[in-house]
């Protein structure tokens, strides 16, 4: 298999985008189904809550593979590549933590400790939101 | 109230842990391979800039060999002519190096016969103290 030939910028930039939106899906619906806790809906709404931040996380090891290939393997780095890293590494930690945490309590899910976690996911995309801004200016970005 | 379960908390902390760590360890991986592939400078360190090792009298022969071989594209100032200005810059050691290993095709040409590594990390140390 010829690992250079494999298109990792086009990678990098399709996987990126599952966590910038899935993790802002994912807040909105948990969100939403903390405060219509006893409503119809809510079931709806932790589901696809769930399946939101699963896929947010999914998506992020893919963006945090093809991104270390990308930065040869740089883990920090200077510049705009630095500041990505910045907020890359903590918003990642999170967004796996978050998936975890969110599949492993389903069955025990309170109407506080979903709000609580829809509060650390909003930070978690706020973080994601700011790599992917570094992101967008080491492409687009004055050189 | 539904009892609290330690079990997500665990393994919330064991899947951040393992996909950073993870992270961590593709990225060594990453850079050995880069490492063995490459044609750029050998890999002594990710940063061939030890801020420990600048010294003025490193910056004072960077700035020579920048007068020497760089200025007369980039300005004795090293405010830009005929290159661009190379103060402030958000590039890594590693990238300057190449570049001045390897030149950029059409723009600039390589030093890879005039400099070796000591000049380029002399030349390196220079150009950070362009602010």
């Amino acid at each position: 298999m010829n690992f250079a030939a494999i298109p990792w910028a086009k990678l990098h930039g399709a996987a990126t985008h599952f966590p910038i939106v899935l993790s802002v899906v994912a807040f909105a619906c948990d969100a939403l189904a903390a405060w219509r806790w006893s409503r119809p809906e809510a079931h709806g709404l932790r589901q696809a809550g769930l399946g939101a931040i699963v896929l947010a996380a999914a998506g992020g090891v893919g963006a945090v593979v093809s991104g270390l290939v990308l930065a040869r393997g740089e883990l920090w780095g200077d510049g705009a590549l630095g500041r990505h890293h910045r907020f890359v590494w903590p918003a990642f930690a999170l967004v796996t933590g978050a998936a975890a945490w969110r599949w492993a309590a389903a069955g025990q899910l309170t109407r506080g400790r979903l709000a609580a976690y829809a509060v650390t996911v909003l930070a978690t995309a706020g973080l994601i939101a700011a790599s992917a801004y570094y992101g967008g200016e080491m492409l687009l970005g004055q050189p | 109230m539904t009892p609290w379960k330690p079990a997500p908390l665990i393994a919330a902390l064991l899947a951040s842990s393992l996909s950073t760590l993870g992270a961590a360890g593709l990225a060594h991986v990453i850079r050995a391979r880069a490492a063995r592939v490459s044609h750029a400078l050998p890999a002594a360190g990710r940063q061939l800039l030890d801020p420990a090792q600048v010294t003025p009298a490193l910056i004072k022969q960077g700035s020579e060999l920048f007068l020497n071989s760089c200025a007369h594209c980039h300005g004795a100032d090293a405010r830009g002519d005929e290159g661009p200005d190379l103060h402030d810059l958000e590039v890594s050691d590693r990238r300057i190096a190449t570049v001045i290993t390897h030149g950029i095709e059409g723009e600039m040409p390589s030093f890879a016969k005039k400099h070796g590594r000591e000049d380029i990390v002399a030349i390196i140390a220079y150009l950070r103290t362009l602010k």
